[in-house]
């Protein structure tokens, strides 16, 4: 059984692949930077695991996330570690979509970024409750402290608040990667394991011989 | 004392970061934890990390505690029967407030652990315990890559950034001209990140890639056996003061 997923494994991780993974990561990690140049009021730290994920599938898209969380927690902050949980489900979820065709049409894209955002949400609860005690410095700590004023258990208040505003942000990280991804030339998609079947839908790029013609 | 520390296997030092953490959270939010920090904080400057923890306090744990106080102290109504200060007119729950430096004292202790580890141990010297703790090669190479690739991008980011801005796109303005903006500044990133990944995938399997020097640490020398000595009185203390006292 251990061989058998070792072969799986291997036969997913080409050169290609391994090769590809350090840009997700790179992209996760460096996509700060862009945000404070334009400052922009969302996170966007997943669209390189996104990008693998359309390109490659769900396992290289998983070894993204916890590549970046682990560089990231030992780069920049400290507590990154702890989000490795929703760091794998979101790389799951997305080769998973992706993998069905979520990415050739926008609207799949959309919904499938806003059922993202609410599985987001129900992972990371526990980590925010049990690190932060429900409170980050994210604005959806706003909506939780108001939660819990009226009542509401620290867990619940957190879910709740997070299902609300997770959503938003990732739907702009599908997006993105959406966009980006289709700009991507052909030819340049065709290396990729997963770059074309993922992105077009099926029958485009065959080509026929115009009508009247020999 | 820094020196001898990142001259240690990365291991022990693993071990010893894992145990930190794992001490940070069971502990109770009371006096051991107190201790606990005071230990951290000696640990942190000697091994001259002070810097990056106090960076850390300043960005994350201090506006993280100010915010929990406010919000488990003022805004949710204390336990009836729970003790309350009467401060300048406002009434504020001195257990939510216990709770929130206990919370804030996790972090800290957390942080301190995570940086103390990340400045004692290069990532090449990282890379070296992962293959030593036998992970695929592939895997901790793909990690010594990305490491490498996060120092490059960003300087490309900002020669991007400034090659646009040459060309006349505003990065002012509403969110969505900012989103619009944003689009340009990423896609020639990723169209040149993607052919160097081409590339090098190209030169791996010309070279026979996976064919690297076995030069993994298979021995640990007596300073190592002391500081998974170490690691293992960390997480047997945290959990006798959770349990015991």
């Amino acid at each position: 059984m251990t061989n058998r997923i070792m072969s799986w494994a291997r036969r997913q991780l080409s050169p290609t692949v391994l090769t590809l993974i350090p840009v997700g990561v790179a992209l996760n990690l460096g996509i700060g930077t862009v945000i404070q140049v334009i400052k922009l009021p969302v996170f966007l730290d997943s669209i390189g695991t996104v990008v693998v994920a359309v390109l490659a599938g769900p396992l290289p898209a998983i070894l993204t996330a916890v590549i970046t969380v682990l560089l990231g927690g030992l780069l920049t902050n400290p507590v990154l570690p702890w989000f490795i949980g929703t760091a794998i489900a979101i790389g799951w979820f997305t080769g998973f979509c992706a993998n069905r065709g979520a990415f050739r049409r926008v609207w799949v894209c959309v919904v499938c970024g806003i059922a993202m955002g609410v599985i987001a949400a129900v992972v990371s609860a526990p980590v925010v409750v049990s690190l932060f005690g429900g409170i980050t410095q994210s604005g959806s700590s706003l909506v939780v402290a108001y939660l819990m004023a009226t009542g509401r258990t620290v867990m619940n208040s957190v879910l709740l608040a997070g299902v609300a505003c997770d959503p938003v942000d990732k739907v702009l990280t599908y997006l993105i990667a959406w966009a980006l991804i289709r700009g991507l030339p052909r030819s340049l998609r065709a290396h990729f394991p997963r770059g074309l079947e993922n992105t077009e839908s099926a029958g485009a790029g065959v080509e026929t011989a115009p009508v009247g013609k020999t | 004392m820094r020196d001898c520390l990142h001259k240690l296997d990365p291991r022990p030092k693993m071990a010893l970061w894992v145990s930190l953490m794992v001490a940070g959270l069971v502990l109770p939010g009371s006096w051991q934890l107190g201790v606990y920090i005071v230990l951290m904080a000696a640990a942190v400057f000697g091994v001259r990390a002070g810097r990056a923890w106090l960076s850390f306090v300043v960005r994350l744990v201090l506006p993280t505690a100010i915010m929990l106080m406010v919000v488990y102290g003022l805004i949710i109504p204390p336990v009836r029967g729970g003790d309350t200060l009467d401060c300048a007119g406002l009434c504020v729950s001195l257990s939510g407030v216990r709770r929130s430096l206990a919370i804030a004292g996790r972090l800290l202790v957390i942080g301190g652990a995570t940086v103390a580890f990340a400045k004692s141990t290069p990532v090449v010297e990282f890379a070296k315990g992962l293959r030593a703790l036998r992970l695929p090669t592939a895997a901790v190479s793909v990690f010594v890559a990305s490491y490498n690739m996060h120092a490059l991008i960003r300087q490309r980011v900002r020669q991007i950034a400034y090659a646009q801005r040459a060309r006349g796109l505003r990065s002012d303005g509403l969110i969505v001209g900012r989103l619009r903006w944003y689009i340009p500044m990423l896609q020639p990133l990723l169209f040149s990140m993607l052919l160097g990944a081409v590339e090098r995938s190209s030169l791996w399997q010309s070279r026979g890639y996976l064919r690297v020097s076995d030069d993994r640490n298979k021995t640990l020398h007596g300073c190592d056996f002391v500081l998974l000595f170490f690691a293992a009185l960390v997480i047997a203390l945290a959990g006798f003061a959770r349990w015991h006292v």
